[in-house]
């Protein structure tokens, strides 16, 4: 035990002075964080949409698009003189959207280059439209419409509450699956674990130890995390702090299992090292860490299946509230990669050799 | 001229020598355009072929409505899941608690429930797609409305019509707008930043930390030499990597871009020159290698994502904003978008030369001023 504790003290320190494996664990996923945070807002959280407008109608008609653009919230419209106008402010994107309107026909301008927001501005559009049709008829309204939202424990949701266990996710992939790939190997090429070898210590503690200090990375990481986006961004989530403890410790494990069997191919420490920033690179966009699978073409699709990071993205969601999933298939799901993730460990760095070859 | 032959072989050896470095300058960034332009590209296509898990609950009617509306919605969405090819997986044989517990276990995207004159959309928040089947859920009932106005002849006029169009936002090389080649620019962009902040600045801090710049100037190379092949080293790589990526974007998306106009080549010598003196300044600035490394790299995220190289972000909220308006890399994408005919630039032309130029300007003349070539 005390050589588990003196090794692991002694790789601590070395962490902290590794700049590089700090601001990958530590930075990068603020940086995500305050970057992503922001951009993912719901369309409610940004600020309010400009619709650029030219009317031929009559004055009454005229009168009922103003009035139902006030009854949207969140539109504010500035109103020009031709309708090629409009069209060069939504081009300039000066205007969010533009409207043209002859008393019979709402046209709605888009800029096909604001993809991520076109959605938005159709909904807005049909909202209008859906106010001129009632000043216009005495329409009845048959059926109310209402969206009811669950949000256990007052969950901040909207994608802001799909990303954040994303962000923490990415920081824990990176402390785990360079651990192996790269720390373990590069000691080894350096003859740090010939020399190791030599002394009383176990193997095994010695692993425990390197393990140890990334998931103590992991935990830093998620930590900062969790109160920068509660500080700054105002997300909160019904947290399962117990399990989310847990899951911390689980996932480090998964990830650097996935970093051993990354080791098992390369033939270098830097090779090793390059496939895993490759590597988290791919499944930074192809495992849901950012956005659902469902966003993802058939084949990506099928690749995220095999991917680790997709299984702890998800346990994130699930110990963090955001995303639902049987308990038994979580458990289940978290147990067997750790499984294979310490066998992966075992034959890289209990079975394989120490010595550089 | 000799020497800056020289040092540019030598690193041109040394690169081809490595294969990660290759990979990296060469191939990765080809990889990141497929991917991206295959998951964002087809966004549209993808998730319309998405089908929704959706627990519709009907409860009895209470006799005073004019109209049987559960039935109505019901026979309805029973019809469009029964449409091939469908959007719905509808289940409809469960009590609300039921289909609520389905919700809350993610078995459900979301659950309708109508009563009397009612209906309530059940999402869970926080889950993406729940949020998307329920914003898509509403609109369907939503215009149950119109359509019963109709059937019963209430309604007094036509309604209004709705037409979509997009606006010519592409300066016409293809004629619409195309995400691939909206894409290629960024790419090219992002390597241009890795070429200004990445692996030279490593490798200055490196070469200078370990006394070899210092053993280097006690040769007959001056510091301009070296630095001349060190530039042409890199101009070189540019042009093969804007040559791949352009030739990757038209083989794989069918990209066209104007790349060879004056304008656009103007763009990227003036994207090239404020990124070097970018990463000049970090050089100049960062006191060890490790140090040089770490603020390239805090620099290099926040100028990639905040220059709008793979999406729009002149919209994003404040104090965002403001990095994104005195990020370079805005107005350096925006104006090589906008010289080689992929999308009409959203900020003034004047200022995406102008404030590219002063940050060059400013950052070669304090990068000069500060340079050390010993520790």
């Amino acid at each position: 035990m005390r050589s588990y504790l003196a090794i692991t003290k002694a790789l601590l320190l070395g962490l902290l002075r590794d700049r590089s494996a700090l601001f990958f664990s530590l930075v990068l996923p603020l940086i995500f964080l305050l970057i992503f945070g922001p951009l993912f807002a719901d369309s409610g959280e940004r600020s309010m949409a400009t619709a650029a407008v030219y009317t031929t109608a009559a004055p009454a008609d005229r009168a009922l698009l103003e009035n139902a653009i006030r009854q949207v919230a969140g539109l504010k419209a500035v109103y020009y003189d031709s309708l090629e106008e409009v069209s060069y402010q939504v081009a300039l994107q000066q205007a969010d959207f533009g409207l043209g309107w002859d008393g019979s026909t709402l046209e709605v301008l888009r800029n096909p280059a604001r993809f991520q927001d076109n959605e938005i501005f159709r909904q807005l559009s049909e909202g209008i439209r859906s106010h001129l049709d009632r000043q216009r008829m005495d329409i009845r309204e048959f059926l109310t419409v209402r969206i009811v939202e669950s949000a256990p424990m007052g969950q901040a949701g909207g994608e802001q509450g799909y990303m954040f266990p994303g962000v923490i996710a990415v920081g824990v992939m990176s402390s785990g699956l360079f651990l192996i790939s790269s720390s373990f190997l590069y000691m080894k090429e350096r003859f740090v674990l010939k020399r190791l070898a030599a002394t009383p210590m176990r193997k095994l503690y010695f692993l425990a130890g390197l393990i140890t200090t990334r998931m103590a990375l992991s935990a830093l990481s998620a930590c900062l995390v969790l109160v920068v986006g509660g500080l700054v961004l105002g997300v909160r989530l019904p947290i399962n702090w117990p399990l989310f403890a847990l899951y911390l410790v689980a996932a480090t494990l998964i990830m650097s299992g996935a970093g051993a069997v990354l080791a098992l191919v390369a033939k270098s420490a830097r090779s090793a090292s390059e496939i895993a920033g490759l590597g988290m690179t791919i499944m930074m966009f192809v495992s849901g860490v950012y956005f659902p699978l469902e966003f993802l073409p058939p084949y990506f699709k099928a690749a995220s299946l095999v991917l680790p990071a997709t299984y702890v993205a998800r346990g994130f969601r699930f110990v963090m509230g955001v995303e639902p999933m049987p308990g038994m298939r979580f458990i289940q799901e978290t147990l067997l990669l750790c499984g294979l993730a310490l066998a992966a460990i075992w034959i890289v760095a209990v079975k394989g050799s120490w010595e550089a070859e | 001229m000799r020497q800056v032959r020289a040092v540019f072989r030598g690193l041109l050896l040394s690169s081809l020598r490595d294969k990660y470095t290759l990979f990296w300058d060469l191939v990765f960034p080809i990889i990141l355009l497929v991917i991206l332009v295959s998951i964002f590209g087809n966004l549209g296509e993808t998730l319309s072929e998405v089908v929704f898990d959706v627990g519709l609950v009907t409860s009895a009617p209470s006799g005073r409505e004019l109209v049987p509306i559960g039935a109505i919605v019901q026979e309805a969405f029973a019809e469009m899941a029964a449409a091939e090819p469908t959007w719905l997986n509808l289940y409809t044989e469960s009590s609300l608690a039921d289909e609520l517990e389905a919700l809350a276990r993610g078995e459900r995207h979301a659950v309708v429930h109508v009563q009397g004159t009612e209906a309530e959309v059940h999402i869970r928040s926080g889950r993406m797609m729940s949020e998307i089947a329920g914003d898509t859920l509403a609109q369907v009932l939503r215009s149950f409305n119109l359509g019963i106005n109709e059937r019963l002849g209430l309604l007094t006029a036509p309604t209004v019509r709705t037409v979509y169009r997009d606006v010519d936002a592409a300066a016409a090389v293809q004629g619409s707008f195309s995400f691939a080649a909206y894409m290629v620019p960024g790419i090219i962009l992002m390597v241009f930043l890795s070429s200004g902040l990445g692996p030279m600045v490593q490798r200055l801090g490196i070469d200078r930390e370990l006394g070899r710049l210092r053993r280097l100037f006690a040769s007959p190379l001056s510091p301009g030499q070296y630095f001349g092949g060190v530039l042409l080293y890199i101009l070189a790589l540019s042009l093969v990597q804007v040559g791949l990526i352009y030739g990757a974007g038209a083989l794989f998306f069918g990209v066209k871009l104007k790349l060879l106009s004056l304008e656009a080549v103007f763009f990227m010598v003036l994207s090239l020159t404020t990124l070097l003196s970018v990463g000049l300044v970090i050089s100049a600035l960062a006191k060890t290698a490790n140090s040089a490394s770490a603020l390239s790299n805090a620099l290099l995220y926040p100028m990639m994502f905040l220059g709008g190289l793979y999406f729009p972000v002149m919209q994003v909220p404040y104090p965002l904003r403001f990095l994104v308006l005195v990020n370079p890399v805005t107005y350096l994408v925006n104006g090589l978008r906008h010289t080689t005919g992929v999308l009409v630039s959203p900020t003034p032309h004047w200022a995406n030369i102008v404030v590219p130029a002063v940050f060059a300007v400013v950052c070669t003349s304090i990068g000069l001023a500060k340079f050390n070539w010993d520790v």
